[in-house]
């Protein structure tokens, strides 16, 4: 049973995320037609800049931020059993990341922003887009206040009992996303703002981008732990069968907290201002943080095998097969590891330092990046919403035949259009291009591969709609349905001592401080005591 | 099909054969992968001029 104040908080950051998700997938689609040239009429700069800008802003920021919100309210209220700490803080701080989204959206929409997501100066927005930026972050920080307080709280009444593992995990989320946005809030406070206000007239952007580095990675895992929640804690479950390993379940995102945070410099492999030796410490971290992913993966397969082998399933593969695929939380779990394997494979590249070189800001990125977030991470939020609506609105989801129809359209689209990108990057193609008609034979080459990633953004586009017809529908035309319970998984046998050290969350703020400083102390320190020179503004 | 009690108990005590075999199938492509990208791809462009 779920009270009143944690529906309503849940369905509303739902809602403004998957708002912003569907606006997110018209322009995505429009972009992928755009750049492709196909049609001449459709060719403009300004537009598509104006365009990818508050796509990857809806998607990177919007979406996660307020669906990451709205989960952790539920997981909360449901895995500790008690109302939500403090709803006037949880309301103010949904009422500031809505203020700053709208701030935001507006000179976004005007092609005043047309910055990308990653907004690195010397490209200038106006000062509404990173004032707005600002206000998100600042109203997601009165979550992490609710989320670590509940947990402690909790945890002095229950000395001896472990944090529920949803609980547990989302509290290290909410503890890595406080580091994590402490490098951009620093960039958009100290520089990007009073720059844009023309209170001061330059700016550096090497401290810019390693400020933003700072962020970059871990900000992934931020919007990966509800999907790895969701993986752990529910697919078991809906498999029919057991959590494999509670134990292992907190090593991986305990993993993924103190392993994700000091590793930005792998997106600086080829920038200047930081020295190889700095780098090749952050690769190091790159490939450790693949660890607890190879864990989470290890993980939830036993898990399924588990289910499958409980359902009857034989053999070394047989328990595949007697899965229920038609359920969506299973289905997208099996989506989602796929192309989780695709994509981290695309990021054992990435971090390697030679192989970088080839793929550096070319098309490669940019289709890596879709498939971990728009594949891996999306397909788990659907999944968490079919799971999540019923128990919000009290109604039966509209189709359960629809689900499976929605979550494979995503699955095929995606593989459809990020499987172009990676060979594109390959053959050349740079990213953050807005056309791709030089009538050369090198970019003739590309055609096909467009033609490609038109469909699959199509597919892409259709599934998105089919999804928020689902929610609208399951809202105003789904009967009435009892209150269905969590359904949080179980392990086969109860843990018995749980080490007391995984819930010490001083303890890891101080080595997740040690390594932070051991990681950015040197190379941020270095702009203060190194001569540097700004850059002067350009953009709209 | 319904299970009986030991055979339950056998499947929650058994090591998920298939979920290793998985995982090395995984793993072993990607280090082909890898491999393929960097001396097949990547060292056959040679330098930069």
């Amino acid at each position: 049973m779920i009270d009143a104040q944690t529906r309503r908080l849940t369905l509303w950051h739902l809602s403004v995320a998957f708002c912003a998700f569907l606006i997110a997938c018209i322009l995505g689609f429009y972009q992928v037609v755009e750049r492709s040239g196909i049609f001449p009429a459709l060719q403009s700069a300004k537009v598509y800049f104006a365009s990818v800008s508050t796509h990857g802003v809806l998607m990177a920021y919007v979406l996660t931020t307020f669906f990451i919100m709205g989960f952790g309210y539920y997981t909360a209220a449901t895995s500790l059993k008690r109302p939500i700490w403090h709803p006037t803080l949880a309301w103010a701080g949904f009422g500031l990341s809505l203020l700053g989204t709208v701030l935001a959206a507006i000179p976004l929409l005007l092609g005043r922003a047309s910055v990308l997501y990653t907004f690195y100066p010397p490209i200038q927005a106006s000062p509404w887009f990173y004032i707005g930026a600002a206000l998100l972050v600042v109203g997601s920080w009165a979550w992490c206040a609710v989320m670590l307080v509940m947990a402690l709280v909790w945890k002095r009444e229950n000395a001896n009992r472990p944090l529920p593992l949803a609980m547990y995990a989302t509290t290290l989320n909410a503890l890595l996303w406080l580091w994590t946005s402490v490098g951009v809030a620093l960039e958009v406070v100290l520089q990007l703002i009073p720059w844009s206000l023309g209170w001061t007239q330059t700016i550096d952007p090497g401290l810019a981008r390693t400020l933003f580095a700072w962020t970059l990675h871990p900000i992934v895992y931020f919007w990966l732990i509800p999907a790895y929640i969701a993986l752990y804690c529910f697919v078991p479950k809906a498999a029919g069968g057991f959590l494999f390993s509670d134990e292992i379940a907190r090593l991986a995102f305990l993993g993924l907290v103190l392993f994700g945070l000091p590793i930005g410099f792998h997106h600086l492999y080829v920038d200047p201002e930081q020295a190889a030796g700095w780098k090749l410490l952050h690769g190091i971290g790159t490939f450790l943080v693949a660890i607890p992913t190879l864990v989470t993966g290890f993980t939830v397969l036993a898990s399924l095998e588990i289910a499958g082998r409980l359902n009857g399933g034989k053999g070394l593969f047989g328990w595949i097969g007697t899965l229920p695929w038609g359920n969506p939380m299973v289905l997208s779990a099996i989506l989602a590891l796929l192309m989780l394997i695709l994509g981290g494979f695309g990021g054992i590249i990435n971090a390697s330092y030679a192989l970088n070189t080839m793929v550096h800001n070319t098309a490669w990125v940019s289709g890596h990046f879709h498939l971990i977030f728009a594949g891996t991470t999306v397909i788990m939020y659907f999944a968490i919403a079919y799971h999540l609506w019923p128990r919000l609105t009290g109604k039966a989801l509209y189709s359960n035949h629809l689900a499976p129809v929605q979550l494979w359209l995503w699955f095929s689209g995606m593989v459809l259009l990020s499987t172009p990108w990676h060979v594109l990057g390959l053959l050349g193609q740079p990213r953050r291009i807005s056309s791709v008609t030089y009538h050369s034979l090198l970019t003739l080459s590309w055609q096909p591969y467009e033609l490609f990633m038109i469909m699959g953004g199509g597919l892409l586009l259709a599934s998105a709609i089919l999804f928020g017809y689902l929610l609208v529908k399951t809202l105003t035309h789904s009967a009435l349905q009892a209150d269905l319970d969590p359904a949080y998984a179980e392990t086969p046998y109860p843990h018995k001592n749980l080490p007391a050290w995984l819930e010490n969350f001083k303890l890891w703020n101080l080595i997740i401080g040690a390594l932070m400083l051991l990681s950015f102390g040197i190379p941020i320190a270095q702009f203060f005591f190194l001569k540097t020179y700004g850059s002067t503004p350009w953009g709209y | 099909m319904s299970l009986s009690e030991e055979e339950k108990r056998q499947i929650l005590n058994s090591s998920p054969k298939g979920t290793w075999t998985l995982m090395l199938i995984v793993a072993a492509g990607m280090v082909l992968a890898w491999l393929f990208l960097y001396f097949g791809v990547f060292l056959p462009r040679g330098t930069v001029h």
